[in-house]
């Protein structure tokens, strides 16, 4: 493995382990503030208007960076009873066919994904009056890091796929 | 540019890549993007409507049902959960079996995902059994099957999603209607065991020292009072299902952390991180088959199955029997959750049409789907199983036939008696 | 079919041109006003153009809820759709001037500034958010309901603690009224409701009935604090795909479908109100001076941009 494949390797594992530790404390504080809310209405007689709103902004963020981490990871369900029965060929084919896709849909997220959040910039949550946009920030982002994983990821392993 | 052809077009690249080994969620994903693509629709929308899919208050709970799922597996609560089961009936013919029954119950009692419950439970119980001199496909026939109770019993994620496709079925009803059948299950899985053991002549199981048995029952209960957390809070109300499973969140944590010690501060973030990897197969499903679902309803889709099936035959029994088929079918070869996902929408409203409540379909559903887990060749829990085992998939299938009869059996009962399903809900919920 | 907006550069005539499918959304049931509604609007564009323009309404929530619709207008992946200006609200600020408390002195005050030019000049700011206002459907009013004792005077209220949905100017409503706001949601009311987490919410009659609440909280004061009305709406992307003389007749057509929705909701609500005395709880009139004292504060804190219109609207019969 060259040395610039190397240190490209570092850095991709590098991100990848950055957003899934970000991701998985994000379930975290999403498990506080809803026992918060029900501590503060329970105890202090007093629901903030905030709390379902912002915990439901962790729980997008947090579902759209485990699906980009595990499309990276190939981790998704897949049906293998024929490609179980397919030659080594036609397999590595199909491989390739879902990593293209998987690259295009990441595209796609970015692309698309930055259009709406530029979109619903405009309009405000309800409880907090944040931008609705902020709940759609993480598309584009998910979109970038399918992307690279998936770019990169055949280049960068080992046996050198590609 | 024709109605037709958009359907042929969603329904086919659908099938088609999946069969091709693209995961099932992006197949989902492309075939949206391309439908919509093919009808000029602004394509955000698959964008926003992957995000909606996970973007509501009730969605909150199924991450953190299975979060607290994962805290519990982690934490030895398995491991006590099994020697309370076997103090309450390991003495009987074939004990360990049907300690294996209750141990899944009382797990999947608790967290309502069978896989977890079965490769939890299973990874103690099944080299225990053969070591006491079990058959292998015994052991894991047991195992599988007994793990599917913990879709019916309360509280189940799976019941929550379900809830959330059908446009807000109350989860407390479906939670107290899921309680009846989940034990009649449980205790005919059990007499099924008891039969089977006895012809193979299989042992007794342990006898628990005296000295130990207060322990035993102490921490047994312990972990089975989240449960009781879950139930008392989602059905008297007084916590809403996100709410009660972020308690039982805390709660497991504090027991598996202070109580019983075993887990420490560095394993709370392998938790954690195994939790998010987890969860991305789940949600990956759940936001794809959002964005598929629009463009079902958007074609018309659901309308067009309903008036296929209710001209097939207007009997409602035909029809009710129709429905199960179709479920079983495509159990085949679905996972559990895209199928939620997938068919509620079409069949919910046919099943209503026939006089069906929904309840009563979300228990059947959840019955039905479950045996789809059992059920080769995309089956989560058998697969589970055969690697646990070091079985092949048709010895394991062919170990859980009689188990299946029996669930398929329930599945004709729920499908005709509602009284099973509707009574607890008319109790305990309003 | 034809699909969502697709063009024809027709000449005109209501006849003529090709044949277009377009889209309405609602996220009520078949059978609800505002559905009852969008089928007549559908029914008099499919009449007045010929059966050249099919409105297909899509009920029961099937493309999302309110929020989400709102932004697929804006994208134009839908053509129409029918949404309570109170999450319309966060599209357009204007329309928060319709969410203010005891704004109107009565229901035919209210048709006679929505269906006037204030009306008007409101529909039209949507044009901001991309979206092109029709014409208003009625929601009736939302009262306050409780377990405890009848409420007649904004101090009746005092302590209670009562469910309000998750919006900063409902909290401060509750708050100004004296009582304990308990933002929640919507399914978990009941549940609330009987195990005493909260001693009262607000609604409407219909909703106050079909949610069963008129049994587990038996006191129901009319002081009918907000009439936030429904809107009938078209993405502007697709309006702007219409001839001027399909947008007359769909605009007329969304007008005149105002008359069947109204007397839809007045039905519904006539039922509700029935069967709810029929069951013996105790309805409470009010002065609603007393009450519009009570809120002043939030026409300082949420009113202020809105002082003309406010004026206006006070000023209208
Ligand atoms: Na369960
Ligand atoms: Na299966």
């Amino acid at each position: 493995m060259s040395s610039i494949k190397r240190t490209l390797k570092f850095f991709v594992d590098g991100f990848d382990n950055v957003v899934e530790s970000i991701g998985s404390y994000m379930m975290a504080v999403m498990v506080i503030i809803v026992f918060c809310q029900v501590f503060s209405r329970y105890v202090l007689r007093n629901t903030p208007a905030w709390s379902e709103e912002v915990a439901l902004l962790f729980m997008t963020a947090y579902g759209f960076l485990s699906i980009a981490t595990g499309i990276g990871r190939k981790v998704h369900l897949s049906i293998t009873v024929l490609y179980d029965h397919f030659p080594p060929v036609v397999q590595k084919v199909l491989n390739i066919l879902s990593d293209v896709l998987s690259v295009l849909f990441g595209l796609f997220l970015m692309i698309e994904g930055y259009k709406f959040t530029v979109l619903t910039w405009s309009s405000q949550l309800p409880a907090t009056g944040l931008p609705n946009g902020v709940q759609y920030m993480v598309i584009p982002f998910t979109g970038l890091v399918i992307v690279i994983d998936r770019l990169l990821g055949p280049f960068l392993d080992e046996g050198g796929k590609i | 540019m024709s109605t037709g052809i958009a359907i042929a077009l969603l329904i086919g690249t659908f099938l088609i890549l999946s069969f091709l080994h693209v995961p099932v969620a992006l197949s989902l994903a492309v075939s949206s993007v391309l439908t919509g693509i093919y009808l000029g629709v602004p394509l955000e929308v698959v964008g926003q409507r992957m995000l909606t899919g996970l973007n509501s208050t009730s969605m909150m709970a199924i991450p953190l049902f299975i979060f607290a799922g994962e805290i519990m597996g982690e934490g030895g609560i398995s491991e006590r959960l099994i020697k309370l089961s076997n103090l309450l009936v390991g003495r009987f013919r074939g004990g360990l079996a049907i300690v294996n029954v209750l141990s899944t119950m009382f797990f999947g009692g608790i967290t309502g995902s069978a896989v977890a419950d079965a490769s939890s439970i299973g990874s103690i119980m099944i080299p225990m059994m053969r070591m006491r001199g079990y058959d292998d496909d015994y052991a894991v026939s047991v195992t599988c099957t007994g793990a599917i109770q913990g879709v019916l019993l309360p509280p189940s994620h799976n019941m929550i999603l379900y809830s959330l496709v059908a446009g807000g079925v109350s989860i407390a009803g479906l939670f107290a209607a899921g309680l009846i059948p989940g034990i009649a299950l449980g205790l005919s899985l059990m007499v099924t065991s008891y039969v089977i053991a006895v012809r193979r002549n299989y042992p007794r199981g342990d006898v628990i020292p005296k000295n130990q048995r207060l322990r035993v029952i102490a921490e047994g209960l312990l972990s089975l009072s989240t449960a009781g957390i879950i139930m008392l809070g989602v059905l008297g109300g007084v916590f809403t299902a996100n709410e009660s499973a972020a308690i039982a969140v805390v709660y497991a944590l504090i027991i598996v952390t202070f109580v019983f010690r075993e887990v420490g501060p560095k394993g709370v973030h392998n938790i954690l991180v195994k939790t998010f990897r987890k969860l991305s197969v789940v949600l990956f499903l759940i936001s794809a088959s959002s964005a598929f679902s629009w463009f079902l309803s958007y074609l018309h889709i659901p309308d067009a199955v309903m008036s296929f099936i209710t001209g097939l035959s207007s009997n409602p029994h035909v029809v009710i029997l129709l429905i199960d088929l179709i479920l079983l079918a495509f159990a085949l070869i679905m996972d559990m959750a895209p199928l939620i996902l997938v068919a509620t929408p079409i069949l919910l409203p046919i099943a209503q049409k026939v006089g069906v409540d929904p309840i009563q379909f979300g228990v059947m559903m959840m019955l039905a789907l479950g045996m789809g887990l059992l059920l080769p060749p995309i089956g989560a829990a058998i697969y589970v199983g055969c690697s646990m085992g070091n079985l092949k998939l048709e010895q394991a299938f062919k170990a859980m036939l009689p188990f299946l009869a029996v669930m398929f059996c329930m599945l004709m009962l729920l499908s005709y008696v509602p009284a099973i399903s509707l009574t607890l809900p008319k109790i305990l919920v309003h | 079919g034809t699909s969502t907006g697709q063009n024809t550069g027709s000449t005109g005539s209501a006849s003529s041109g090709a044949h277009l499918t377009l889209r309405l959304a609602d996220d009520q049931p078949t059978n609800y006003p505002t559905v009852v509604g969008d089928q007549k609007f559908a029914d008099l564009v499919k009449q007045r153009s010929n059966g050249r323009i099919t409105v297909t309404v899509y009920p029961n929530a099937q493309l999302g809820d309110e929020a989400t619709v709102a932004e697929q207008v804006q994208l134009g992946a839908i053509d129409f759709a029918r949404i309570n200006a109170s999450p319309l609200a966060s599209f357009d600020k204007q329309l928060n001037v319709l969410n203010l408390p005891y704004l109107f002195n009565s229901s035919q005050q209210m048709w006679n500034v929505l269906n006037g030019p204030i009306g008007d000049q409101i529909l039209s700011t949507l044009t901001t958010a991309k979206m092109v206002g029709l014409t208003y459907y009625d929601s009736g009013a939302r009262s306050f309901y409780n377990s405890k004792h009848a409420v007649v005077h904004p101090s009746d209220l005092k302590g209670m603690k009562i469910r309000v949905q998750q919006s900063p100017m409902y909290i401060d409503l509750v708050k100004a009224l004296g009582a304990s706001p308990t933002p929640m949601a919507y399914g978990d009311v009941y549940g609330a409701l009987q195990t005493g987490v909260i001693d009262g919410a607000e609604n409407n009659w219909p909703s106050y009935y079909s949610t069963n609440h008129y049994q587990v909280a038996k006191y129901f004061t009319e002081d009918d604090h907000t009439r936030t009305p429904e809107i009938l709406l078209a993405s502007q992307t697709s309006w702007n795909k219409l001839s001027a003389d399909d947008q007359k007749l769909i605009m007329q057509a969304a007008k005149d479908s105002q008359a069947a929705e109204r007397s839809s909701w007045t039905q519904l609500e006539n039922k509700a109100k029935k069967e709810v005395t029929a069951h013996g709880n105790t309805i409470s009139q009010v002065d609603v001076s007393e009450w519009q004292k009570a809120v002043q504060p939030l026409y300082d804190k949420y009113g202020s941009e809105f002082k003309d219109i406010i004026a206006k609207i006070r000023a209208t019969k």
